[in-house]
């Protein structure tokens, strides 16, 4: 059985007259541990793919199982747990919250979750260092150059430990350079917790890091 | 349509609520200024219309002493006399449920008379027979019978209705307050002859009307062979003084009041639109690239100014007028149920929309011109600020952490609106001060008689007669004094004035000296009408009754609730008086506790004309400030309003460009208990901080309130007591706390999914 299984999903918007279909019957089937990249043109419904299996929106049909539990009889309230507890967000543009630390914004993530201050600041400080930037810990997002907030970012997404990261364009505003050391922390981390992720990405120079790419074209995925 | 003024009405449509707020505030101005001009016009014009109507004599004139009407008759001759009116105006006492109380008996001819003081049947019906009297509307009740004693004579009367009159129109007013009212007193009019059949065939109390304001004095002269304790013009006397008063204190209030909100909603507009355009800078750098001229931008920007003042000066005009017919009304109901007359007038209206439209404009252009002094690169490279200021702290809470650093995360625009949020709470404290000081300064003034029963006489005694008829056990000392109600003058200046004349005023009542020295060998004046008269220590006044006139030196100023009034000995006015008489005498008990039961004590005296206690003007002064404190309350809740619309304006503009925050939040699954906490950390901050400087400002607007008051009314001191700085803290607070409602209903409304995807999009 598999960790993630994503069953005929479908999900359409309405533009005015007009109905996009985005996801079209998808089916994805995906491992503990593996890392997975959806490539594909602006448009083509990648965000959508991953907003669906994060729980920020909800699919028009077609079933979503991760480690047993089906998201899509999940009402809003499981739903926000479903995202507190077993996903972890990687955003394009990080999504910090410009007036907490680095520190600060990697607890954020822990909020809601039975754990004292120590607690959560032990573990923020231990992600913190395994993305390589604790020595910036105390810095507000505006004083960290856009590597480095997207290192927070990671870091928040994995504090939690969640079963499952989605990452949109992780590396889109990064540089080479950057983006090198991001991929780095992304294997290094699937190496240390196992941890599984959906990359979202144009960028073909993940290809090489993940386990099996997939191209999303009219509404369903293909592998590449 | 043209393009820009589409896109423009579009974005005016997504900012409706911002400009509603603002223009609710700039209305709010409007409305005050206009209430403050329209209201004091109102008052004056139904009030004069009234007191026309009802004939309100432009000279009432009181004789020491009965005189037979023929010789008056023979004196009113001179032809600027249109009519008169004779009357025996007597003391007396009644008992009611077991209670002495004074009671003024007035005889007249005909009670039907529409030409002078015109008396108007409030219930059952007028005299008809000669043991028949109806009552003042406002004093005690009597019942439908009433034995009253005149100088041991009884007299049964059936009350047959009461009535209201011109003359006491407010009737409430204690003695020996702020202006010669009547207070409370219990009056009866009933037929001429009932009287004289008591007292004797002679009258002492004239009613005037004459012609023109010019011949008022040659009419008083012509009477000056008559022995005249007073003379009250019609302008002096005390439903004119109270209508004045009240037009008045609009006049200077609610505009000063009006500025405060012109100023505040000056910041809010500016800000509201500030924040606009810089968010627009883009926009604006796209349409200078398509080559439309900066003139043309700032002109369909300018359609914001139009819209808000539209709307403002729509409900501004609308507000004004609500305000004044319901303030003029109750302020008129208060002085005495006197009908209102809406006359329009377009000048109050014309004065508040030139104030609402310069602070448009101004709180428009500015920002507007800022942004349009980018050339096209500029604008087109602008990024709205992203750049917030933050404090390293360590707080134990993320949620405590988030609400204090989002209060501060634009420093220079959160203390703005932490002022003009304090303002607005402040402004609306500052009729808490007001009334609270007013109320204690009325007791304290009241509290300053060291008296504890004022008797007045029937007519005059001698000092010696006086002291060794009342100067018994449980009497502490009894102090005679006369009081004289005529006209002072320095050079163009003159008013009425109350005088009160005793050998030992230092025992009657403690005062505060503002000028000059307790000496009262010369004239120490209460310090409004000092300044009426424009007279200062040194300066030499003249005092006149009917037509006898004297000098008298001012020697102090003092501060006194009863703003006409001149203290002075016995000395200084012998050529009106008399040498050795008095008109009344002032009892010092051993313990006030002793007053009642002393002034039982007097019933059936034969001297005694009226009692006043001093417990009972105090009680009376308590009563007649609370009937105006639904008014104060009212503007205090009003004022409270408009707090709220500018804590609600400060908290959209500072939390609605947060969106993504709240979306990153909700996105990480984060409780909703987190997001309110930390909101209500935030704006529980920003309104402990401005419930803070709400006080000072409060205390200081107060201050200027009161000393603009004081030319118009009477000067209050301003006192920072607890009880008004709790109220003034709890209740600014609790106001501003209710705009958290707005943020927690944008987070519960939130589409984070359009948020995430625009961001990507952008």
């Amino acid at each position: 059985m598999s960790y993630l299984s994503v069953e005929t999903v479908t999900k359409s918007f309405k533009n005015g007259d007009e109905t996009t279909t985005v996801l079209a019957g998808l089916n994805l089937s995906m491992g503990r541990g593996e890392i997975i990249m959806v490539m594909g043109p602006s448009g083509s419904g990648k965000t959508t793919l991953i907003n669906v299996i994060g729980g920020i929106e909800r699919p028009d049909s077609g079933r979503i199982v991760l480690d047993g539990t089906e998201v899509t009889a999940m009402d809003n309230r499981m739903l926000n747990d479903y995202r507190r507890n077993d996903i972890g967000f990687v955003f394009q543009f990080y999504n910090l919250i410009p007036n907490l630390t680095a520190q600060e914004n990697v607890m954020l993530a822990l909020e809601g979750h039975d754990l004292d201050w120590t607690e959560k600041s032990g573990r923020a400080i231990r992600q913190l260092e395994l993305v390589n930037i604790l020595d910036k810990k105390d810095r507000f997002p505006q004083e960290l150059s856009a590597g480095q907030q997207q290192r927070v970012a990671l870091a928040r997404a994995l504090v939690k430990q969640p079963k499952l990261i989605l990452a949109d364009e992780p590396t889109g505003n990064l540089d080479e350079a950057t983006e090198t050391k991001v991929i780095g922390i992304l294997a290094q981390v699937r190496e240390e917790l196992g941890t599984s992720f959906i990359i979202v990405s144009h960028n073909s120079r993940l290809r090489a890091h993940v386990d099996r790419c997939y191209e999303l074209r009219k509404g369903v995925l293909v592998e590449n | 349509m043209n393009l820009t003024v589409r896109m423009m009405l579009r974005k005016i449509q997504k900012r409706k609520f911002s400009i509603i707020l603002s223009a609710f505030i700039i209305a709010w101005a409007m409305a005050m200024m206009v209430t403050g001009i329209y209201s004091s016009g109102v008052i004056r014009t139904s009030a004069n219309a009234y007191l026309d109507e009802t004939g309100l004599p432009d000279i009432s004139i009181s004789l020491f002493e009965g005189v037979d009407p023929q010789q008056v008759q023979t004196l009113m001759t001179d032809p600027a006399i249109k009519t008169y009116e004779f009357r025996l105006r007597m003391d007396g006492h009644a008992i009611v449920d077991g209670k002495e109380i004074s009671v003024q008996l007035i005889g007249l001819k005909d009670p039907f008379r529409t030409d002078i003081n015109r008396l108007l049947l409030l219930d059952g019906r007028m005299f008809s027979e000669k043991m028949e009297a109806v009552a003042v509307s406002g004093g005690q009740v009597l019942g439908d019978h009433a034995k009253v004693l005149i100088n041991s004579v009884a007299l049964n009367l059936n009350i047959t209705g009461t009535v209201r009159s011109p003359e006491f129109l407010i009737n409430d007013l204690p003695t020996s307050s702020f202006i010669p009212g009547s207070g409370g007193l219990t009056i009866l009019y009933l037929p001429l002859e009932t009287l004289q059949s008591s007292i004797g065939p002679v009258i002492n109390d004239i009613l005037i009307m004459s012609d023109n304001n010019a011949s008022k004095s040659e009419v008083i002269s012509g009477l000056s062979s008559l022995p005249i304790s007073s003379t009250i013009l019609r302008e002096d006397q005390q439903t004119s003084v109270i209508v004045q008063m009240g037009a008045d204190k609009m006049m200077v209030m609610l505009p000063s009041i009006s500025l405060v909100f012109i100023f505040i909603g000056l910041v809010s507009t500016f800000m509201t639109i500030y924040r606009l355009v810089l968010s627009d800078s883009r926009s604006i750098g796209v349409l200078m690239s398509l080559g439309i001229t900066r003139k043309h931008i700032a002109t369909s920007y300018l359609m914001f100014g139009v819209v808000t003042l539209s709307l403002g000066a729509i409900l501004g005009c609308i507000l004004g007028y609500a305000f004044t017919y319901t303030i003029s009304n109750m302020a008129l109901g208060m002085m005495g149920a006197i009908p209102i007359v809406m006359g329009f007038d377009l000048l109050p209206f014309l004065i508040g929309l030139s104030l609402a439209t310069l602070v448009v404009v101004v709180a428009v252009i500015i920002p507007i011109t800022i942004v349009l002094r980018h050339d096209v690169h500029d604008a087109l490279s602008f990024v709205p600020r992203n750049r917030i200021w933050a404090w390293r702290t360590n707080l134990r809470s993320l949620s405590l952490a988030l609400g204090l650093r989002n209060l501060f995360r634009e420093p220079s625009r959160t203390i703005i609106f932490l002022v003009i949020i304090a303002l607005s709470i402040g402004a609306a404290g500052s009729w808490m001060f007001m009334v609270d000081s007013a109320q204690g300064y009325l007791e304290e003034q009241s509290s300053a008689n060291k008296w504890d029963v004022k008797i007045s006489f029937n007519g005059p005694m001698s000092d010696i007669q006086a002291i060794s008829h009342f100067a018994s056990d449980p009497v502490k000392s009894a102090i005679p004094f006369s009081t004289l109600v005529g006209q002072a003058s320095l050079g163009d200046n003159s008013q009425g004035v109350f005088l009160l004349a005793a050998s030992d005023i230092v025992g009657i009542r403690s005062f505060l000296l503002r000028q000059g020295e307790l000496d009262f060998q010369g004239a120490v004046l209460a310090k409004k009408m000092a300044d009426n008269l424009g007279a200062r220590p040194g300066e030499s006044i003249t005092f006149a009754v009917g037509n006898r006139s004297l000098p008298i030196e001012v020697t102090g100023i003092v501060d006194d609730i009863q703003g006409n009034a001149i203290y002075t000995s016995n000395d200084q006015v012998l050529d009106i008086i008399g040498e050795g008489s008095c008109t009344g005498v002032f009892i010092v008990l051993d313990s006030s506790e002793q007053a009642r039961s002393y002034s039982s004590s007097l019933s059936g005296d034969p001297l005694v004309g009226s009692i006043v206690l001093k417990d009972d003007t105090v009680t009376t002064l308590r009563g007649m400030f609370d009937s105006s404190m639904s008014l104060l309350y009212a503007f205090f809740a009003l004022n409270l309003m408009i707090a709220l619309a500018v804590a609600i304006s400060a908290t959209i503009i500072s939390t609605s460009e947060r969106d993504m925050e709240y979306t990153t939040v909700i996105s990480l699954g984060l409780p909703r208990s987190f997001q309110v906490k930390a909101l209500v950390y935030e704006v529980g901050a920003q309104a402990m901080i401005s419930a803070l400087l709400a006080v000072p400002f409060a205390f200081l607007l107060a201050q200027v309130f009161t000393s603009l008051l004081e030319d118009a009314v009477f000067y209050i001191p301003v006192v920072l007591s607890l009880a008004t700085v709790i109220t003034v803290l709890v209740i600014g607070f609790l106001f501003i706390s209710i705009s958290i409602i707005w943020p927690l209903r944008r987070i519960k409304r939130i589409d984070f999914v359009k948020v995430l995807r625009e961001r990507i999009s952008s």
